[in-house]
């Protein structure tokens, strides 16, 4: 079966000694940003896409998987030790984690928080390799229509759920797909808006509007809001949890997991959702919910194998139809797009080795993260100290050498800047950033689908093939549910 | 009312007419396909257009004044695009341990001699790290200047 030698290639790639050390040191990484307050783990993963585009692209692509679950991981970290989430996903832990810290449980927390982890890694990678191979399967299959309909319900399920109102969503995603027109049409070589500058021609490069906009406008942002919140005590007892607290909530881990898992899957929802929403299913579920968020091992455990989970949901839609389901698996599939692999369904035909060495690339980096986490997290724990001063200038520095090392082009610097300004100001107001990065890789999807579904067959595919015309009402419930879920809201305040 | 709102819909408004009048330059080809290639940015431009104008008009109820814009952020995206464009004149080499120094005394707001010397640290061991990853194990090349 051909299969089955993809399969051994793989796993004799990923357990070799050098892709070892490769996983190992950006797990390393990654935890480094994630536990530092400001950096989050879509950063670096901006950060990494020139040093992976450099590594051949089942080692780039592994590094990358293993930043994003070490990044994701640390979050607990600075959410335990300084209330402050070092990762959004770590929303939720810190009602838990922060009051076991002062009652002077740090290492239990965070033992709880790295094994919760390792586990909705794990049980979200099983639920990847089982289920993301049958969807391909069926997306393979996809004619034009199904492909701008797919693309479509993956653009408005982000824009319903981003942001506080869906104008500042709406107008985020639109910018980025209209930015993504510009230079020469893939259908027919017209160029278009290169307002007569041949850098234009090829468009607005990836790799320097990633970074820009996720690493450079962060940057802006951390620079000036330099305080640093006072920093709990990190008891000196070990930071593995008791076997008692792993036992006893068998149950919670296994849901948590499933729950972290499912809301992965639905594009833009992300870890962050999935740590609250398993956290108060766990509330709800215990016996004791009253003992939730005055420092209770199950809500640290529901919020964190919730959130790490979510990466193995994020990656079945993201390998399987190429929709971006959240900013780091956008740039996960933008570096793929950049070592020239084509994502979404046809990945699984024309790539397969490189697909299983993701799933065991997933593998690796949660052993990992957990043995790191567990042997030097009081160590690593420090990193959450070192000044803005420090970092910031030096961030800068290799996002400069970064994007200049992948065209050795001036004009990317630029491209750099602009879209990091653009990006701070967005976020300075409010606007989100997802949807624009999100547009910005579907928009070409859908244009290019449509002009030759147009050519090669009609309107009425999407309503008389039924793939597309389940997937556009997708769309539209999605659309539909936003409306309702803000008036609601709206009710309830007034 | 945020006025924050009103200022990006202007700014869109603008970019969006801008863009549909631009895309009256583009060239159509008459062996193209069906829709062509301007039918796409045109509607996407509706659409910015359309939002833009929203906001304008309703703009979100609740404001950004929590997340204000001050002098600190422009300072540090000019230091940034400063060091941007030295790049091609002075080399890598040179203008980052400069600018590394310069971030790290002026995030810091604090010049003592001891600061000084830790920036002087900073500085040399930051570019030297990422000479050595980018241009020794990756090699890949960092940007040059005229002079170095």
């Amino acid at each position: 079966m051909p299969g089955d030698s993809a399969i051994l290639e793989a796993l004799a790639l990923v357990t070799s000694p050098m892709m070892l050390l490769v996983i190992g040191l950006s797990v390393v990484g990654g935890i480094v940003v994630g536990a530092i307050p400001g950096l989050t783990a879509t950063m670096a993963l901006a950060l990494l896409i020139p040093v992976s585009y450099s590594l051949p692209p089942d080692q780039g692509i592994a590094m990358m998987v293993a930043v994003y679950v070490g990044g994701i991981s640390a979050g607990a970290l600075t959410a335990i030790l300084i209330r402050m989430p070092g990762t959004p996903a770590a929303v939720a832990t810190v009602a838990d984690g922060f009051p076991m810290a002062q009652q002077g449980r740090a290492g239990q927390a965070i033992g709880n928080a790295v094994v919760a982890s390792f586990a909705g890694t794990v049980i979200s990678g099983v639920c990847l390799v089982l289920f993301a191979p049958t969807l391909a399967d069926f997306a393979v299959k996809f004619f034009f229509s199904e492909i701008v309909a797919v693309a479509i319900f993956g653009l408005t399920a982000v824009i319903a759920v981003s942001g506080k109102t869906l104008s500042r969503g709406l107008f985020t995603a639109l910018l980025g797909m209209l930015i993504a027109t510009f230079g020469v049409s893939t259908v027919d070589g017209i160029s278009r808006f290169d307002f007569g500058n041949t850098n234009l021609q090829s468009g607005i490069g990836l790799m320097p509007m990633l970074i820009g906009m996720f690493a450079v406008s962060q940057l802006m942002k951390t620079t000036s809001d330099s305080q640093r919140p006072s920093q709990a005590h990190l008891d000196s007892g070990p930071i593995y949890p008791p076997l008692g607290d792993i036992v006893g909530n068998t149950t919670n881990y296994i849901r948590s997991s499933l729950i972290g898992t499912i809301i992965g899957v639905i594009p833009s929802l992300g870890s962050g959702v999935a740590g609250l929403v398993s956290y108060a299913q766990a509330r709800n579920a215990s016996k004791t919910p009253e003992k939730f968020g005055t420092g209770h091992v199950p809500g640290i455990i529901a919020s964190e194998a919730a959130n790490n989970a979510a990466i193995g949901g994020a990656l079945i839609i993201a390998l399987t139809l190429g929709i971006p389901g959240d900013p780091p698996t956008a740039i996960l599939l933008g570096a793929l797009m950049i070592h020239g692999v084509d994502t979404g369904p046809m990945l699984f035909e024309n790539n397969s080795g490189l697909v299983y060495s993701i799933y065991f690339s997933l593998f690796a980096s949660s052993v990992l993260m957990m043995i790191f986490l567990l042997a030097f997290g009081r160590y690593i724990a420090k990193v959450t100290r070192i000044p803005n001063r420090i970092l910031s200038p030096i961030i800068f520095a290799l996002c400069v050498a970064g994007v200049f090392s992948g065209n050795n082009l001036t004009f990317d610097l630029g491209v750099m800047l602009v879209f990091g300004l653009v990006g701070f100001l967005l976020d300075r107001g409010g606007f989100p950033l997802a949807p624009f990065i999100i547009g910005f890789l579907l928009g070409p999807l859908i244009e290019d689908n449509y002009r030759r579904l147009m050519s090669f067959g009609g309107l009425e595919d999407f309503v008389t093939r039924p793939i597309s015309a389940i997937f556009l009402a997708l769309a539209i419930a999605s659309l539909l549910y936003s409306f309702w879920k803000r008036k609601s809201q709206a009710a309830v305040r007034a | 009312m945020s006025n924050y709102d009103r200022w990006v819909g202007l700014v869109g408004i603008a970019f969006s007419l801008g863009l549909i009048f631009s895309s009256f330059g583009i060239e159509t080809p008459e062996w193209g396909d069906v829709v062509g290639p301007t039918f796409w940015p045109r509607l996407l431009c509706a659409g910015l257009l359309a939002v833009s104008v929203f906001l304008v008009i309703k703009p979100d109820p609740d404001g950004a004044s929590d997340r204000a814009i001050g002098f600190r952020h422009f300072f540090a995206f000019g230091a940034a695009a400063l060091y941007v464009l030295a790049l091609p004149i002075l080399g890598f080499l040179i203008v980052t341990p400069v600018f590394i120094a310069f971030g790290y005394l002026a995030v810091g707001a604090n010049t003592s001699r001891r600061r000084i010397g830790e920036a002087l640290f900073a500085a040399a061991a930051g570019t030297a790290a990422i000479y050595l990853v980018f241009q020794v194990l990756l090699e890949t090349q960092l940007p040059s200047g005229q002079l170095f």
